[in-house]
């Protein structure tokens, strides 16, 4: 083998190298990730709002990701979650959820689990109820950890992708590895999610076959 | 020559006190690329003609500063730096200044996460056990059972319409067959997900199985009688006849002690006689 070969070998796989971790990064693709794979909570883009703070200027991802499941689900009880919330403090922790449901829509049928076990993840996709999970950033939005919640729309076993309060834009729904997404699940004290019980939307219609 | 070495010393010193070059970036702090592409509105001022937009392409952090009298690119922001640098155009970006408006405050987000308690989980705000929650979630008429078969059904109309249908399935025991058999939405006709479910009904009532086939379609509500022949697989014969007299069914006789203490008398008896004819 000649030097100058030996040298493209080592070029190239040091390319290869550096490029690895960017292909793992989580990033922007919109709603077809990976290999045509297509998000199972496909929310309208109408629907999302950003999310904002409470009164004493703390956000309310936590209150925003419920209306985002809410407006999925059809809980008409949480369409204005997020305005509701506004007279309220901002921030959120399982307990406040408790408080803030019971007060502004105590009709509605929820699970809260801390485990971090992904079964109940899969098992509200499989059924079509959209997810919102605690998510801790480093991804292409976020360069640091941060306390944030956002939905989970998609979850197999390879990849995941979620939709960000702060980044709600339909071509921002963002694509990372399984184990990326339930990394930033679990990381900084998380692995929560609230699961909203009423049924997804009907899907699209067409004639019997 | 003789300064040779110190002009090299004081350059390689500058060389190690720079930042370190970013990929795609120019030396004025942002991309070497023309800002334009699709915009992505995040922060808009409504008193001044500009808005802040995420520039995701280029790291988290980085925001471009959209003039929206002419649609151009006025400047961006990095958070990294905390520098702002205007857009000269042609590709060059300027050094750092003062932005027309508050550089974009960072993300709000908004968990409190030392106020997550690890390993709880709860329905409906009541805490339950892992073994609770599992029984909760598998068992028939728990609160998250795989339910991805159920059919939907769908009504479509005003809310006097709606509520009449789902008034009856709630209640009305004839229809408690086909109210656990599906998923049930009621939506207004202007909703997102109905718009083309929608046909003009008052109401239209739809069934459609979980892959969107249409099953049945009503353009009306004709009571109770007639919404629960929509189910395809609904069978007259299997409707209760409150005339008909109960029947007796196995499970019944042998749940009832009074006939297993009648069949172990009629046993002790018979072995008796048995017995006593043997005996003769």
């Amino acid at each position: 083998m000649t030097m100058s070969k030996l040298k493209s070998i080592t070029s190239v796989l040091a390319i290869l190298l550096l490029l690895s971790p960017l292909a793992a990064t989580p990033h922007e693709m919109g709603p077809v990730g990976p290999d045509g794979r297509e998000i199972v909570c496909d929310l309208p883009q109408a629907e999302k709002k950003h999310n904002v703070g409470g009164r004493d200027g703390a956000g309310l991802c936590v209150f925003t990701s419920i209306e985002y499941a809410g407006r999925w689900q059809h809980v008409l009880p949480l369409f204005d979650f997020q305005k509701d919330m506004t007279q309220e403090d901002g921030g959120g922790w399982p307990d406040k959820v408790d408080d803030m449901l019971k007060k502004y829509a105590p009709s509605v049928a929820y699970i809260q689990d801390t485990t971090g076990d992904p079964k109940i993840l899969e098992l509200a996709l499989k059924t079509g109820r959209m997810p919102c999970v605690t998510y801790d950033g480093h991804d292409c939005h976020y360069s640091g950890t941060i306390g944030h919640m956002i939905c989970l729309v998609y979850l197999d076993d390879q990849y995941a992708a979620v939709t960000d309060n702060n980044f709600p834009e339909d071509e921002q729904v963002t694509w990372m590895t399984r184990d990326e997404f339930l990394a930033r699940w679990r990381g900084n004290g998380g692995g929560w999610t609230v699961i909203l019980l009423s049924p997804p939307p009907p899907p699209l219609p067409h004639n019997h076959k | 020559m003789k300064y040779l070495l110190p002009v090299l010393v004081f350059s390689l010193c500058l060389v190690a006190i720079a930042p370190a070059p970013i990929k795609g970036w120019g030396g004025g702090g942002c991309p070497t690329a023309d800002p334009v592409g699709p915009t992505l509105p995040v922060v808009t001022s409504p008193s001044t003609p500009y808005t802040w937009e995420a520039w995701t392409s280029q790291g988290p952090g980085v925001w471009k500063l959209r003039d929206r009298s002419d649609g151009n690119c006025a400047g961006c922001y990095r958070a990294d730096d905390g520098h702002y640098y205007p857009w000269l155009g042609n590709g060059v970006w300027g050094e750092p200044t003062t932005p027309p408006i508050n550089p974009p405050a960072a993300p709000l987000t908004g968990v409190v996460s030392d106020r997550i308690p690890p390993g709880v989980r709860s329905i409906n705000g009541h805490p339950v056990t892992a073994a609770v929650e599992e029984a909760t979630l598998t068992s028939a008429g728990g609160t998250l059972t795989d339910d991805s078969n159920k059919p939907f059904l769908v009504v479509v109309g005003t809310k006097d319409e709606c509520d009449a249908v789902e008034n009856d399935l709630t209640t009305r025991p004839e229809l408690s067959a086909l109210r656990s058999g599906v998923l049930f939405q009621s939506y207004r006709p202007n909703e997102w997900p109905v718009g083309n479910l929608y046909a003009g009904g008052h109401p239209d009532i739809v069934l459609e199985d979980h892959s969107g086939n249409v099953l049945g379609r009503l353009s009306s509500y004709p009571g109770p009688d007639g919404l629960r022949k929509i189910d395809p697989n609904y069978n007259p014969s299997l409707d209760p006849n409150p005339l008909a007299p109960p029947a007796a069914s196995t499970s019944d006789l042998t749940s009832n002690p009074l006939v297993w203490i009648g069949l172990v008398g009629v046993g002790v008896v018979l072995y008796l006689h048995s017995r006593s004819k043997g005996t003769k």
